[in-house]
């Protein structure tokens, strides 16, 4: 955490006022790059567990499909945003479209039960969430 | 010796049931989205629960009669029906959930699709429902929730930093989304204080035949079965956020939530994670689905007991076959299930005034309880926990449906 905590019921009438709901571009991407590192991360875990074999092919499998569709309701979530036209927007819609790929790519690889193909997607997609990461969000 | 086993059992079943669909999911978004700083939420829904368990089953013993017997008794019918329709659509809503729960925990275990498994949940329940006891019920399938004591374990397989989970029972604001920490806060109160426990547990104690004699063990069971029972939910939460939040994972999923035991528990971790959920869903299925069928006979004067068989209370049967196969229906139609829970988890809050106020009332009606009712403590300590979280929740949920931070 940063930052000292705030307390007191005043604090917490006024920050829930002011968290407003009009959307700005930077607040779009931050908020689908926030869920596709989720996703991703998710992914991660998942894939490290089934390499340690404590976690199933099967459950493995399922867990990338639903971060792949995580990964995609993020995508879209840019996609209909009205400032699609911001420079900034479409290379995250970009970059999460790629996660999305490599996550699928990779469910495919835990199926056919090949470490090297995963850990070729796994480098792959740690990179691609570098540079969601670093970019037009950050 | 009979009644210090009688006393376990109670302590036991209410500890072991306390984890569902609504604790698991609300425990696991707050620890992975705000680390232990929700902590205090759980801690004050547990108070609030306790508080009011004590007073169902105090009006149960003294009065013989249920919450929602006595509030029709005591208001008159018309007043009734506004309490008696919020819980029952939110427990339509909430026993959805359950069910979807429990088909989500056979999904982790097997990887096929969820909708293949809502209708044989549905009917296990039903067929329990139809078969069993209250005691077996209530017993029975507690039990097996301390499958869910796996969560405490993991915890100190974690090594958290003590000092950091005691400051997280200490109210604070975070330093981002702050409509979502307030959402997560109110779903943390509704999926603890839920109307349908208040008139489950008192129809629990007519159905034993609680009389003054047991006001001890009642308060025994619900100060310490709640109290226990809330520490599962703590350690969901801890796990979580030791497990997941350092590496970025916001619960969105169940397929995500259940990663959380696996770095602690190995390849048990998903087994005990499905089981838990699985078990607690179930348990918490039966009793809404049990006490939608209570609130509607006892408010139509019906016979009514989950020991009598289905022929000697065809209508009470009736109803419970209805509302399972209405649930069902809910999930069947393709709602997410993680969705509809934090949802109904947050709408028991705005509904909860409604119906423990006239409740309130009761517990200081010496007519119901006779020199047992309410300390002015009593009455306070539920005013303001459920007040807060009414007010509150009438400032998130709009927030967090709009999309606010």
């Amino acid at each position: 955490m940063t930052g000292g905590p705030r307390r007191g019921p005043a604090a917490v009438a006024i920050a829930l006022a002011l968290s407003g709901c009009a959307p700005d571009p930077r607040r779009t991407i931050g908020d689908a790059t926030e869920g596709a590192l989720s996703w991703a991360s998710s992914a991660h875990l998942a894939v490290e567990g089934w390499t340690d074999r404590r976690l199933s092919t099967r459950f493995t499998r399922a867990a990338l499909e639903r971060c792949q569709r995580g990964l995609e309701e993020e995508r879209a979530s840019l996609a209909s945003a009205p400032d699609l036209a911001d420079a900034r927007v479409a290379t995250a819609a970009r970059e999460i479209a790629e996660m999305s790929a490599l996550t699928a790519a990779r469910g495919e690889a835990v199926e056919k039960e090949d470490p090297d193909a995963v850990a070729r997607s796994a480098a792959a997609l740690s990179a691609s969430a570098a540079r969601l990461r670093e970019g037009p969000g950050a | 010796m009979k009644n210090v086993l009688k006393l376990l059992l109670g302590v036991v079943t209410s500890f072991a049931g306390f984890i569902e669909v609504g604790s698991l999911s609300t425990s696991a978004q707050a620890g992975s989205a705000f680390g232990f700083q929700l902590l205090w939420a759980i801690a004050l829904a547990a108070m609030g629960v306790a508080v009011l368990a004590e007073m169902a089953g105090r009006l149960a013993a003294l009065s013989r009669h249920t919450v929602a017997a006595a509030i029709r008794e005591h208001f008159g019918v018309h007043f009734y029906s506004v309490p008696f329709v919020a819980e029952a659509l939110l427990d339509v809503l909430v026993l959805a959930s359950e069910i979807g729960g429990i088909a989500i925990a056979v999904r982790l275990l097997t990887g096929t699709a969820l909708l293949w498994w809502v209708l044989p949940a549905a009917l296990l329940v039903w067929v329990l429902l139809w078969r069993g006891t209250f005691g077996m019920i209530e017993n029975g399938v507690s039990l097996l929730g301390l499958v869910s004591l796996c969560f405490v374990v993991a915890v100190f397989r974690l090594h958290p930093h003590w000092s950091d989970v005691a400051h997280g029972l200490l109210p604070t604001l975070p330093t981002h989304h702050h409509a979502r920490y307030g959402f997560i806060a109110v779903s943390i109160l509704g999926a603890t204080i839920s109307p349908y426990l208040l008139n489950f547990y008192a129809s629990g104690a007519v159905e034993e035949k609680w009389s003054e004699k047991d006001l001890v063990t009642n308060r025994l069971v619900s100060g310490l079965g709640m109290g226990f029972g809330s520490t599962i939910s703590m350690a969901v939460l801890v796990t979580s956020a030791l497990v997941l939040r350092p590496r970025g994972i916001a619960v969105e999923s169940y397929e995500q939530a259940a990663l959380m035991l696996t770095p602690a528990l190995g390849r048990w971790g998903l087994v005990l994670f499905a089981a838990s959920l699985g078990v607690g869903c179930f348990g918490a299925a039966l009793e809404i689905a049990l006490n939608f069928a209570y609130t509607v006979a006892q408010a139509a004067g019906w016979n009514w007991s989950e020991d009598l068989v289905p022929r000697q209370d065809a209508r009470f049967s009736l109803v419970y076959t209805v509302v399972v196969g209405v649930a069902a229906l809910v999930i069947l139609s393709g709602i997410d299930p993680l969705r509809l829970t934090l949802l109904s988890m947050a709408l028991t809050v705005i509904v909860l005034p409604i119906v423990v106020f006239p409740f309130l009332v009761l517990l200081n009606d010496e007519a119901y309880v006779g020199p047992h009712t309410n300390t002015r403590v009593g009455n306070a300590v539920i005013v303001l926990i459920v007040g807060a979280g009414f007010l509150m929740a009438l400032v998130v949920v709009p927030l967090q449906i709009l999309g606010g931070q």
